[in-house]
């Protein structure tokens, strides 16, 4: 009898021991099951993540806008190879940009051409912030002297009165001077005493003095006109001979300026730039309701001689909205664009050419919802290859929006975009424009990493 | 019956300190490969593992791309369990606690840079040998557990190896290959997601 009570006190101290010892060794653990002999309840040991799970969300959310970034740029192209030695991408861009940035040398100019996308200098104010934050470069750039946008516009404080005639690309019926750099020219009323026009400085970084200022007019039909301009009380003569003349008006940094235009004749006065010596410079030309493809119609000399004193490195071209329509083919837009882009090449010999494209526009379609139109892809493509056959670089704004049905997302989620499903508000315009300076920007370290 | 108890014992001792060996060899590559161990030939898949026994001794080891061009060729002693990296990739043994209510932390953590990534507060070891002799409790393909039960333990270590890949994409230094076919919406709906997930008090 006491050999049996041996026997399973034996056998439950041998249990006991095992179930033990089976927690601590990683033999028993691999090679024998685990007993549960102990009449209580064992502990949940638990792997805690926690630790790790604030460094896996922030690589996760970086990991995540990388792709985003690389998406965006992705259908967005470069060109900075280029095999028979015509534009070559952006790099004439770069190296103006290289030169500011790196040997403190001279300035580097955009000229923004656009439709109502860009007026009242929504997109490029915000690229010319980014620039001229990062690189340094004061000033708004060339003003037209008549915008039909200046009491909606930030970036300078505009004034002008009711005697100007303004004439632009949109009817080149009515010309009878050259166009400007901005596809405008203004006509101050002859022997008027009226013709006033005032800028003011507003309390934004980068645009809060004028630096330079200037004046750029053209040529008066008559042999000896007397034209004048008091500019702050003092008198200038207008009496340039060539097609387009620049005037440095002032040197020194003013927080506004007012002029007065005194002509014996019709003189077209094509506007003025407010601009540092150094940095980089963005200058807004914007026309409502220009589909790009009048671009054409101003004079590859007369652009020349604006560049002969503005210097341009970059040219952008963001057209497009004003041709969006029910159709699919727009072969004949492309063809169109590849006129302009040639056009800008020969009249901008030393800059680089960025097209950017439509951007997502959205209708109701038949059911009442709002939906991508149809044509934009079509546009698109055509810009697309409007670049790639004339070798300039490509931003697909669309694409960087994030696509089809973007724009529902921004007017009605992220509040980006007006009511109707075309147009950014300011939020919006800056959101995109960041896009684009993320692009310009990232391809530019790309060539600095080339280079050094 | 003391004598039985002894024998079985005995017997039990001698069968567990058998001279096999379990051995993986890893597939870390999109393509299949094949391992030819001594007079075997093995297949193993892309991304994929193969369990083999091997009792301990020389081997020689050949692997094989698909187009039979040959990728390493080795010797090993087998004396222990094991995992064959073929492609001498690189490794992470991955040292983590399971803690109950009561336990106090005991792992040693430090911030280890790997290609470039930063892993902050972590315990590593990497390994990229041919033969690596197994130390760890989950194998490549193999999940941590979520919980341990234990009578007489409060805090145990237990360790997982990764491919480098893996830990890229458990860290969030790599996302799974299908979020290259998000677009840039989906892509911000994530990122405002995770974003979310970082504005709890927890993270």
């Amino acid at each position: 009898m006491f050999a049996g009570l041996y026997f399973v006190i034996f056998t439950l101290f041998f249990l006991c021991f095992y179930a033990y010892t089976y927690e601590q060794s990683k033999f028993l653990q691999s090679h024998f099951k685990q007993i549960n002999i102990f009449p209580i309840v064992k502990d949940s040991l638990k792997r805690s993540q926690a630790r790790y799970e604030h460094n896996q969300l922030i690589n996760t959310k970086k990991s995540l806008t990388d792709l985003r970034q690389k998406k965006i740029t992705s259908d967005s192209i470069n060109r900075i190879i280029n095999y028979d030695g015509g534009q070559k991408g952006l790099i004439d861009f770069f190296n103006a940009l290289y030169d500011v940035e790196k040997l403190n040398k001279g300035t580097c100019r955009i000229a923004y051409y656009g439709d109502s996308m860009i007026e009242g200098d929504l997109m490029s104010m915000t690229l010319r912030e980014a620039y001229q934050k990062q690189y340094g470069g004061r000033g708004v750039g060339f003003i037209p002297i008549v915008s039909l946008t200046n009491k909606f516009r930030i970036s300078v404080i505009h004034d002008y009165n009711a005697s100007w005639r303004r004439e632009s690309l949109l009817d080149i019926s009515k010309l009878d001077f050259p166009l400007g750099i901005s596809g405008e020219y203004f006509i101050a009323e002859a022997n008027g005493s009226n013709n006033t026009v005032s800028f003011q400085a507003p309390n934004r970084s980068f645009v809060n003095t004028f630096p330079i200022t200037k004046l750029f007019y053209g040529k008066s039909k008559t042999a000896n006109p007397s034209n004048s301009l008091d500019f702050n009380g003092t008198s200038f003569s207008l009496n340039g001979q060539l097609a387009v003349n620049s005037l440095v008006l002032s040197q020194t940094p003013l927080k506004g300026v007012d002029l007065t235009f005194r002509t014996s004749d019709e003189l077209p006065i094509y506007g003025i730039s407010f601009e540092s010596s150094s940095g980089v410079l963005v200058d807004n030309f914007a026309l409502r309701g220009n589909s790009g493809i009048a671009m054409t119609a101003l004079n590859q000399n007369i652009l020349g001689q604006f560049n002969n004193d503005l210097g341009y490195d970059l040219i952008v071209l963001q057209f497009g909205l004003n041709v969006v329509s029910e159709n699919t083919n727009y072969d004949w837009y492309k063809a169109r664009m590849i006129r302009v882009v040639e056009h800008f090449k020969h009249s901008f010999p030393k800059a680089s050419i960025l097209l950017v494209s439509i951007p997502d526009i959205s209708k109701k379609n038949d059911q009442g919802v709002m939906q991508t139109r149809t044509s934009v892809s079509y546009v698109i493509e055509a810009q697309k290859n409007a670049a790639m056959q004339t070798e300039v670089s490509f931003f697909n704004l669309y694409q960087a929006m994030g696509g089809e049905g973007s724009m529902v997302k921004w007017v009605e989620e992220l509040k980006l975009a007006n009511d109707d499903y075309i147009h950014f508000n300011f939020k919006g315009a800056r959101n995109a424009s960041n896009l684009i300076f993320s692009f310009l920007d990232k391809e530019y370290l790309k060539f600095k990493e080339n280079d050094e | 019956m003391f004598r039985h108890f002894i024998i079985n014992i005995v017997f039990l001792t001698y069968a567990c300190s058998s001279n096999s060996y379990d051995l993986i060899i890893d597939n870390p590559s999109d393509k299949d490969i094949e391992v030819h161990l001594n007079d075997t030939t093995y297949l193993v898949y892309a991304l994929g593992v193969k369990q083999i026994k091997l009792s301990s001794g020389n081997y020689a080891i050949n692997t094989f791309l698909p187009n039979d061009s040959l990728l390493s060729s080795e010797q090993i002693i087998v004396n222990s369990d094991a995992m064959i990296n073929p492609f001498h990739s690189t490794y992470v043994i991955f040292l983590d606690e399971f803690l109950s209510n009561l336990g106090v932390s005991t792992l040693k953590r430090q911030n280890y840079e790997i290609n470039g990534d930063l892993y902050q507060n972590v315990n590593f070891e990497t390994r990229d040998d041919f033969f690596i002799p197994k130390t760890w409790d989950y194998d490549v393909l193999e999940p941590w557990a979520s919980n341990e039960y234990y009578y007489f333990k409060k805090n145990i270590k237990r360790s997982k190896i990764y491919r480098l890949y893996d830990l890229k994409r458990e860290f969030g230094f790599r996302l799974p290959d299908e979020f290259n076919l998000l677009n840039v919406n989906e892509l911000d709906s994530l990122i405002y997601q995770t974003e979310l997930k970082l504005r709890r008090p927890e993270n």
